[in-house]
């Protein structure tokens, strides 16, 4: 008669899944403290990069405003294309929500859209306007103040990834701010100190507030709607003075963009360019 | 694990510590490269257009 020894078998899966477990217990732990690394980096260590950035900035963009030349130049009105978000002035407000994403430049595909007068009309042929010399990248070119978002970040040149780890970052080859054109200005939502965390938070009628080497420049928000990323006609250049906002949307993601219209009401250039108030 | 890399490393103790610093100084600059690649992709680009 056989016996079946069946001891050492039941031993060995005890064994092996005791170190299974061990080996899961410390794949699951070492996750966990990949992703605990990873929240604290991203939401509190890149912050202290940028306060600490913003710090050299301010003092660079005060040197800025007192040194810098400013200049005077002809503006003619009419030059660039009417801008989309006139049109959109004329819409319902657009909640700031993924429904209202769009993939195409509103009135693109020609339909007549009821708008609301903008400033702009019955401008003289010609005006004076104060410039600025283009500023170097990565150089401070102004001081962004939003109340209704809790905005007060200074704006550095050019929107690479080092850009705007220092604070908002105004693109280049767009207008700077104050001036004929479209000025673009894109800000973290969540990391480095995520200067457009509220950005969600403004409407359409409140402030926004530009300080450059020409002066302080107000603009009034028209317009907040979401858009996908590549949506590049939020950057065209348009006629008049627009300030644009980009961030990304929803908070901790970098799936879509919400993006700010403003047009300019006040400042040096305001009455040159949109008439008078 | 820490400690069997220690005591895998040539050299006398002090070379070993030098060493271990030198491996912790390239996995937290590794560890900081991925965090910033992660966060670049996936969770904020800037919200740069285009």
């Amino acid at each position: 008669m056989t016996t079946i020894d069946w001891k050492p078998t039941v031993a060995r899966r005890r064994v092996d899944a005791a170190a299974v477990a061990r080996f899961s217990g410390k794949t699951l732990l070492g996750i966990g403290l990949f992703l605990l690394g990873f929240v604290a980096y991203q939401l509190f260590v890149t912050s202290v990069f940028a306060r600490r950035a913003q710090d050299g900035l301010t003092a660079e963009l005060d040197q800025r405003i007192a040194t810098v030349e400013t200049g005077i130049e002809a503006y003619t009105p009419g030059a660039l294309p009417e801008s989309p978000i006139r049109l959109l002035a004329g819409l319902s407000p657009v909640a700031v929500t993924p429904d209202g994403a769009t993939d195409r430049a509103p009135g693109a595909a020609g339909e007549e859209l009821p708008g609301e007068p903008l400033p702009g009309e019955g401008l003289a042929d010609e005006a004076a306007i104060v410039t600025e010399p283009l500023p170097h990248a990565g150089n401070a070119i102004g001081r962004i103040l939003i109340p209704a978002a809790d905005v007060d970040w200074t704006v550095v040149e050019g929107v690479g990834l080092a850009d705007l780890q220092t604070g908002a970052g105004h693109m280049p080859d767009t207008a700077l701010p104050g001036q004929p054109g479209n000025a673009v200005i894109s800000g973290h939502r969540t990391t480095y100190g995520a200067p457009f965390f509220h950005l969600d938070r403004v409407k359409p009628g409140d402030e926004i507030t530009v300080t450059t080497a020409t002066g302080r420049h107000v603009y009034r928000v028209v317009e907040s709607r979401v858009v996908k990323p590549n949506d590049t006609w939020v950057t065209g250049q348009w006629d008049g003075a627009w300030l644009t906002l980009t961030t990304c949307n929803p908070r901790f993601s970098s799936r879509e963009r919400l993006v700010v219209f403003a047009h300019l009401i006040g400042g040096p250039n305001a009455e040159a360019i949109v008439g008078p108030p | 694990m820490i400690g069997r890399l220690f005591s895998s490393l040539p050299g006398p103790t002090y070379a070993r510590v030098l060493q271990m610093i030198v491996i912790a100084a390239a996995s937290l600059v590794l560890l900081i490269l991925c965090y910033e690649w992660l966060g670049n992709t996936f969770l904020d680009t800037g919200g740069r257009i285009g």
